[in-house]
Formats: C-alpha cells, structure tokens, sequence
C-alpha cells in the first residue's frame, strides 16, 4: 500500500507486484528530482519526513482513492533521505478495469500527497548554501524556509553554531519544559531529551508542553514530538530511561530534575565526562542556576557531601507555580543559547539567585578550591542506583510473590512493598537481568 | 566583636521567618550556623549549607570577616 523508502525505487518491482489479470489498465506517475527550483540550479535533495504522521496520511490517501475510483490495486511509495537529479522521489501505481479511474485516480494520490504528507525537503544549490523547503502546498509553491524561521533572531545568535550543537536536557518536567522550546525554537541542531517519567494531571498547570490528552504518556516522547513539530529543521530524540553513559555524546548538559541525588549525580558525571553543564533548580518563589564548566569550581569546591533529598522535600511537599519554573526554565535556555554561541555566559563565574516573589537578584561569585578531585576530573561515580523516593510509576507487590514479580519482568517502575526491603532485592536482581526497575524506599509506609 | 548581617535563603528564611538580621559572633562561618541551628531549630547539618561572604561563596571553615554581608544558602531541589 503506502511505504517510505531509503534506498532507490525500482519501478519496475513495484509495477510486477501490482499485476492484475482483471486490470486493463495501469497507471504509474513517478516524481523525478529536477535540477531547478524558483530561478536556482539544484544539484541534489534531501527528504526528511515524520514517519509516524506520513505513514498514517499516506495510507488514508490511498484508501481514499479506493473508495473514489473503481480500482484493482494501488501503491505509492515516498523516498527519504539524499537523492540525486533524476532520481524517482516518489511513485504511485494505480490498477483498474478501464484507463480512465487510474489516470483519475494517481492525480489524486499525487495531488494530496504533496498537499498533505509531511514532507520535507532540503536542496542541496549549485551556488548557495543548502536549504531546507517545507512544500506545504505545491498548488500555490507556498514555501517555508529555515532561513525564513530563524530570520527574527538571526542578529542575536550564531545559527550555524547553535545548528551545530548537541545538548541534552535532563528532565522535560517544570523547568524542561521551557527549556526544550526555547532551544527548539532557537535552532539548537539536536536535542536529546532523557525522562523515565509519565505525564500527570498535577503536572499540567505548569508543563506547558502537555495536555489533558497526555496524562499518561510518556513525557520523553510526547515532548520530543511537541518540539519536532514546532521545529522540523532540528534533530529531536526523546529517551524515556534515566540517564545513563551511553546518552552522552554532546556538548552541553542542561539539569531540569527536581532531586538532588540526580543532581548531583549528574553534576560528578559532567565533571567526569568534562561535559558543562547548566543546572537549575526552584524553592517556591526562589529559584537559583549556574553553568559548571569542568575544572572551574563546582558544588564539591564547597562540601564533598551530597545533601539528603529527605531532608528537604520537593515539589509535591512545598508548592510549585508555573510562571517561577518558566521563569527559571527560560533563563537556562538564555544561558544556553549564549553559551553555545559565543562560549561563555553570565552563570559560569556567578551562581544567579533570583526571588520572584520580591524580585529581588543575588549573584555570588564562584569559588574554586584548589586541588578538588571533582574539579580534576577524578570522581568515583557512585554505583547504579536501585532506590527511589517516588517520582515514578508504582507496582505494589505486596500481593505478589519473588517468582510472580520476576516473571512479569516490570519495565520503568518502582516496586513497592511493606517496607521496602523486598522491593530493593527484587529490584537489584531485575536490574542485573537488564530491566530498569526500582525500588521505593522505605515501602507503603514512605507513601 | 564584629557585627555582621546575616541574610537567609529558602527554607532557611521560612525556618528563621527572617530575611535577613544583623548580629555579633565571633569565629567561623560553620560555627555561627550551628549556633542558628540551636536557635531557629534548622533541620539541615552545616556540610550541606553553602555560605556567601560579601557575594562570593567561601568555605564555612573561614573566621568570619567583620562587617560583611552573609548569607545561608540551603540545596534547592525542585523543578
Ligand atoms: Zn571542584
């Protein structure tokens, strides 16, 4: 039926397999790569397309095809990725007992294809820099250019640097939010977005990249499909795991998690990986951020011990607003986007305290202690961690015996049982056979 | 005796129900926390709280410095 294809069409494969003794007729259109397009010589092309959606409009189409016009069979396939001139970009195969419902019917596909898939293209110019060409509607040659997205910005950033850059952001919640599209919107060229977590309804009020239709989803990939669809000229990964070794191959690291064993642990895995980082963290109507570029002072500068979360509560204890998480989440992209552009920004030397209550600003300058470990690079990370405070979805096994839990081989969630001690054990063996399971510390009691 | 005015952050300033407040106390910075912590009941131990002197972190092991401007800054965790 509908298909999208990497590798060069073979027309003549596609027309076999549409063999009908019952047909009179076969029609077949193929979309060739041109060498021109509005007054410029082009060389070669580049789809990207977003598959999910394509596949899904691309079979609709056919079917509506079927239903309009007598046919035998039908078949369209789209290519994606680097073609060059002369190259079948698309082809559309139409069978039916009289010529006439064919000729009718391959228009048709042809015409609400190029009006509906999501489609894009990227020439590739004899004479000017590449770009990418959003063919909306062909029938009017409405085109929507990167250039053209980037235009309001363009005085203010260095696109190429920002298009260039990898950044990971570490939890899509209050703060991810906003800083996922900032950096979306600004042109950051890939973005990876690492959340094991599921969309709540207590989240909504100040995660803007959800809705009701959400709850439940996982937020890693609901938003990486929110900012996708906002910017399709970028790169965009969701990862619903916690983070591990193998997500980190980029150039900045923004912390948008609400704990602080994460964030710390984040913190000593960019001083290892020598990764900066731009962390942010809020407390009612205070919120604070700072950048770590490895080897220029961090928290350990200060006090080589990791603070308890127990003793300090999070979000769910102590209240949370949209407008403050926003706030706070848009200065990190801020901090970002300076910081990709030009190399430095104001948080590296200053850790910023804003009070959005009294709008009152503290900045104090950094300290670096000579000789840190962590600062060296020389940081024992500590060991794959099976013990959660909540934050996750939770399987009560109270009901269910050793065997019953290992068999279910549970992905993503925190095992809970009376106290906790059961749940840790389990926890740690499903995690050596590969699982990402936890356990919630101190059982129902701690709930 | 040097006088100094120490500012509170967070959870420190819900604890204290101060901003800020000036005082007199002689020795380190780790030693004048604890002696808050007797006296507004913070739950959080001294190797967990950063100190700002002036606007620039230093280490809660310093003698105090008269006259400056301190302030008791908690982790922050949520987001
Ligand atoms: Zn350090």
């Amino acid at each position: 039926m509908f298909s999208l294809s990497t590798t060069p069409i073979s027309s003549e494969l596609l027309t076999e397999s549409l063999q009908n003794e019952k047909a009179g007729a076969i029609v077949v259109f193929h979309g060739w790569v041109r060498d021109h397009n509005e007054g410029k010589k082009v060389k070669s092309l580049e789809y990207q397309i977003y598959k999910e959606l394509a596949l899904k409009e691309g079979k609709r189409i056919l079917e509506e095809a079927k239903k309009k016009f007598n046919l035998h069979g039908i078949m369209a396939v789209h290519r994606e990725g680097h073609l060059a001139l002369g190259e079948i970009a698309i082809w559309i195969g139409a069978t039916s007992s009289h010529r006439d419902d064919a000729f009718k019917a391959t228009r048709y596909v042809i015409d609400e294809i190029k009006y509906r898939l999501p489609v894009w293209k990227k020439e590739h110019y004899l004479h000017e820099k590449p770009e990418w060409v959003f063919c909306k509607d062909h029938h009017h040659h409405v085109h929507f250019s990167e250039k053209e997205f980037y235009s309001k910005q363009s005085a203010l950033v260095n696109q190429d640097k920002l298009k260039n850059a990898k950044v990971l952001v570490v939890g899509a919640g209050g703060l991810g939010c906003p800083v996922l599209l900032s950096l979306a919107g600004a042109g950051v060229g890939h973005i990876t977005i690492v959340d094991h977590d599921v969309v709540s309804l207590s989240n909504l009020h100040r995660q803007s990249l959800y809705s009701v239709n959400l709850v439940g989803e996982k937020k890693a990939i609901a938003s990486s499909k929110k900012i996708q669809e906002l910017n399709p000229f970028i790169h965009v990964e969701g990862i619903s795991e916690r983070v591990k070794l193998e997500h980190l191959q980029h150039d900045l690291m923004i912390d948008c998690t609400d704990n602080l064993e994460t964030k710390y642990f984040l913190h000593d895995l960019c001083h290892k990986l020598r990764l900066p980082l731009i962390s942010s963290s809020v407390y009612q109507n205070e919120g604070q951020i700072r950048t770590f570029i490895p080897g220029e002072g961090c928290l350990r500068c200060q006090s080589e011990v990791t603070p308890d979360d127990s003793l300090l509560g999070n979000c769910n204890d102590f209240g949370v607003i949209g407008a403050v998480t926003n706030t706070l989440g848009s200065l990190q992209a801020s901090e970002a986007i300076k910081f990709l552009s030009t190399g430095e920004n104001s948080t590296t030397t200053h850790t910023f305290y804003l009070n959005v209550a009294d709008l009152s600003i503290m900045k104090v300058k950094n300290f670096k202690k000579e000789g840190c470990k962590t600062c060296a690079g020389e940081v024992q990370l500590e060991e794959h961690k099976v013990e959660v405070s909540g934050g996750m979805e939770i399987l009560d096994i109270r009901n269910l015996t050793d065997e019953e839990v290992m068999a279910l081989k549970p992905h993503n969630v925190a095992l809970c049982c009376h106290r906790g001690i059961r749940s840790k054990k389990l926890a740690m063996k499903l995690q050596e056979e590969g699982h990402e399971v936890y356990s919630l510390k101190g059982g129902v009691s701690s709930l | 005796m040097s006088t100094i005015n120490v500012h509170y952050f967070a959870s420190l300033r819900e604890a204290s129900g101060l901003s800020h407040e000036e005082m007199s106390f002689e020795g380190t910075y780790k030693e004048l926390y604890l002696s808050l912590v007797q006296k507004y009941h913070f739950n959080l131990p001294p190797e967990m709280i950063m100190v700002a002197v002036d606007d620039e972190f230093s280490s809660m092991d310093e003698v105090i410095k008269p006259q400056g401007k301190v302030v008791f800054i908690p982790p922050v965790a949520g987001g």
